[in-house]
């Protein structure tokens, strides 16, 4: 599986890695055992599992930027996107604190996330 | 059981049994084994018995008939959840269903009826909420088979239901359960071969037919308009390149062909980076739109995607930088991209 020290993307999403989260922001829900990195609208998500749910691998953050998240990695932990072809290749991340960045793209009243 | 590393070589040497029987379930086009279905749905449900099963002609079908059947089950429907006009689940239910339960009427007069009691913002909204709370059926065979090599072969130990799933799989396609009722669709009348790389894909007419006529169109695996493929005069390079879904987009300009896109619309190659997965800025004159400028980039799967960058970006690596909302001067290229 491919690793990487401080910056990598999986399809529209990029990771960068930060020293520490920023103040202000809120802990999103692991849902069925995952946390959702980049939902898309054919069910296509980025996700990561967080293992044990006392304990979790991985913990998303949010602020105001809905294009922003934060993930703080507390036990190696793949991130892995659901489809069955064309797939994006697995990333294994390492403890940290990551930045991540939705892609977006341009529209005449502003711009939008890339929708997939 | 701990975790498993790796698989021996007479394991590895079976995969491919496992893997033509599930594709094998999965292009299944034979009719329902309607008992065998009943006997699992009660395994399935841990030993609950459904009162009823109503055989529809397409997944889609099952939708819209489990809504105007049930429709007071669903309360959070946009602009309320109250029908245009009112619903007799009894003349409805004539009106769809022969004495069997067998669904009598097209896709498309069954659409027409839907539209006569619910907005298409209402349908969308609930087809779109609702259709993952359908059953496991031949639909997830490629979920299955995984799970089939992992009990069979390597003997994890799995939800008991398991074998019920794997029944149905084989011998349904997708059911909705709603109360005491189950909404069965028929398999498709045929699903066309797959391209190189097994991926739903067909370039003359749907990719998969259901016998009430719901259908749908793939190309190389994503979900497209009808219009794609049936009206192709209507898919031009204005239309291709304007269209908000980035897969579908995609497809479009495959469809029509890169060259195609870019001669038709006087494509400018205002800036090019020697990466392409940084890719090449674009300036294209879209009719009624005016100039636009694209970033025709390369993902990490190797497919080629056109994303709308502001008329201001100059280079592709500024209109790259744009994308994830930085700047060139803070943006770094990632070590890793798949």
């Amino acid at each position: 599986m491919k690793t990487f020290k401080n910056v990598c993307a999986q399809g529209d999403v990029q990771f960068f890695k930060r020293d520490k989260l920023p103040a202000g922001l809120k802990q999103d829900p692991a849902i069925n055992n995952v946390i959702v990195v980049t939902h898309s609208e054919t069910g296509h998500n980025h996700v990561m599992e967080i293992d044990r749910k006392d304990d979790p691998a991985v913990e998303m953050f949010t602020g105001d930027n809905p294009l922003i998240s934060w993930i703080k990695v507390n036990r190696p932990t793949s991130l892995d996107h659901q489809k069955s072809y064309d797939v994006h290749e697995s990333i294994m991340f390492d403890e940290g604190v990551y930045e991540v960045r939705r892609q977006r793209e341009y529209t005449p009243n502003g711009f939008r996330r890339a929708q997939d | 059981m701990g975790k498993i590393e790796s698989l021996t070589e007479e394991q590895e040497a079976k995969l491919p049994e496992y893997a033509a029987k599930w594709i094998a379930i999965g292009k299944d086009v034979s009719a329902l084994n309607k008992e065998a279905i009943k006997i699992h749905m009660i395994g399935y449900l841990s030993g609950h018995k459904l009162n009823d099963y109503f055989w529809c002609g397409s997944p889609m079908s099952i939708m819209i008939v489990a809504l105007l059947l049930n429709h007071d089950s669903f309360v959070d429907m946009p602009d309320g959840c109250t029908p245009k006009k009112p619903i007799d689940k009894v003349a409805m239910r004539n009106a769809i269903f022969d004495e069997d339960n067998n669904q009598k009427i097209s896709w498309k007069e069954l659409d027409a009826l839907a539209l006569e009691h619910y907005t298409i913002h209402q349908l969308n909204w609930y087809v779109e909420e609702d259709i993952n709370k359908c059953n496991f059926g031949q639909q997830d065979a490629a979920w299955l088979s995984f799970y089939h090599v992992m009990k069979s072969l390597l003997g994890v130990k799995l939800d008991p239901r398991i074998d019920d799933m794997f029944a149905l799989a084989e011998h349904s396609n997708w059911i909705k359960a709603t109360g005491n009722i189950a909404f069965c669709s028929e398999k498709p009348v045929y699903i066309t071969a797959t391209d190189d790389l097994g991926r739903a894909h067909c370039e003359t007419g749907p990719y998969i037919l259901y016998p009430d006529g719901w259908s749908t169109y793939c190309w190389h695996g994503t979900q497209i308009p009808r219009y794609f493929i049936e009206n192709k005069e209507q898919l031009t390079p204005g239309v291709a390149l304007t269209l908000p879904n980035m897969e579908q987009r995609r497809a479009a300009c495959e469809i029509l062909g890169w060259d195609k896109i870019l001669t038709e619309l006087n494509a400018r190659v205002i800036n090019e980076d020697g990466d392409p997965e940084i890719g090449k800025l674009l300036e294209v004159d879209l009719p009624d739109l005016g100039t636009e400028r694209f970033l025709q980039v390369q993902c990490g799967t190797g497919r080629t995607f056109a994303l709308p960058v502001p008329p201001e970006m100059e280079t592709a690596l500024q209109a790259q930088s744009w994308t994830w909302g930085m700047d060139e001067v803070n943006f770094f290229k990632p070590e890793v991209r798949t």
